[in-house]
């Protein structure tokens, strides 16, 4: 009966832990910079830890972990730009796994490439209200394409994963 | 109980490792969505008759500079840009990501940089059909 407590403390740990290493992807990318076809493109091998999140613990943690990320990384390395702009796509795409997730037709992999899409689309919104005449019909499809693969990346790796940490939470 | 509801909400499922047809339709469908929405602005691209470079911050025509002529235009003390053999890039910029620097080069064929910092899109209009088509009209 007294294991209420120690859920309670192991989540707190293991939401600690995962931060943690969201985290440290996010100063990976940033210290070791990967040449890429459009500037400012990043792995997003964060992406990695929030999708394994959101199946051990669900949408509501995924938010909150990957919004403490951004902000984390954003006053670390970026500036008040690149924290509206992560914010934005972390919760559309977050939101839009958990949608698709919630219909049971989907694997990982489809839910995680949609949520990949939905992460640049969210960021390309911003761009677009942020900068008036921003060129968004270049940006979208290109953007999405790479979110896509990214994506798909991402949900293999988390097939892999979530089967061996799922006793974490 | 409780706790099996809440295992049953989350837990990792055996539907969710097998991929079905399901997931090949959605992701081909984003796959054939993303490269239709990427051949529109490329085959409805004309290519203008006198190229010439339109600079916008925050939405607002800074000016329209032809491509003809090689120069180095200062945007609001923050970006400086050239053009030079009917290419243009941006060649410095105060804020800290530099991602504008590295766009590469831009030129009658179309494309866009972007200084999201400074708000700041370079584009290829067509001299022509922009206001006015007073080529000498260096706004400033």
């Amino acid at each position: 009966m007294g294991s209420h407590g120690d859920t309670i403390a192991r989540k707190v740990a293991s939401s600690g832990l995962l931060l943690a290493l969201a985290v440290l992807f996010g100063y990976v990318e940033a210290i070791i910079p990967v040449p890429m076809p459009v500037p400012g493109m990043k792995l997003g091998l964060a992406n990695i830890v929030i999708v394994t999140i959101l199946y051990l613990a669900g949408w509501k943690e995924a938010i909150v972990i990957s919004a403490l990320r951004v902000l984390i990384i954003g006053f670390l390395f970026g500036n008040l730009f690149s924290i509206s702009y992560g914010l934005a796509g972390t919760a559309l795409s977050i939101l839009g796994m958990a949608l698709i997730r919630k219909t049971g037709r989907f694997s990982v992999v489809s839910v995680s490439a949609l949520g990949g899409v939905l992460h640049n689309c969210g960021q390309i919104l911003v761009a677009t209200l942020v900068v008036i005449g921003f060129p968004w019909k270049w940006y979208l499809p290109v953007l999405m394409l790479a979110g896509l693969g990214a994506g798909i990346v991402t949900g293999f790796l988390n097939r892999l994963i979530i089967p061996r940490v799922k006793r974490l939470w | 109980m409780m706790q099996n509801d809440k295992d049953e909400k989350t837990a990792y499922r055996r539907s969710d490792r097998q991929i079905r047809r399901n997931d090949l339709l959605l992701i081909g469908g984003l796959a054939l969505l993303s490269v239709i929405l990427l051949i529109i602005p490329i085959v409805t691209a004309v290519k203008p008759k006198s190229p010439a470079l339109l600079i916008q911050v925050d939405g607002k025509e800074y000016g329209t500079y032809p491509l003809t002529t090689d120069r180095e235009i200062e945007i609001n003390d923050s970006n400086v840009c050239r053009i030079q053999n009917g290419k243009v890039k941006m060649v410095s910029a105060d804020c800290p990501d530099q991602i504008c620097i590295q766009e590469s080069a831009i030129d009658e064929n179309g494309g866009t940089i972007v200084c999201l910092p400074n708000k700041i899109v370079l584009s290829i209009v067509d001299a022509k059909e922009s206001e006015g088509g007073d080529l000498d009209g260096v706004a400033r």
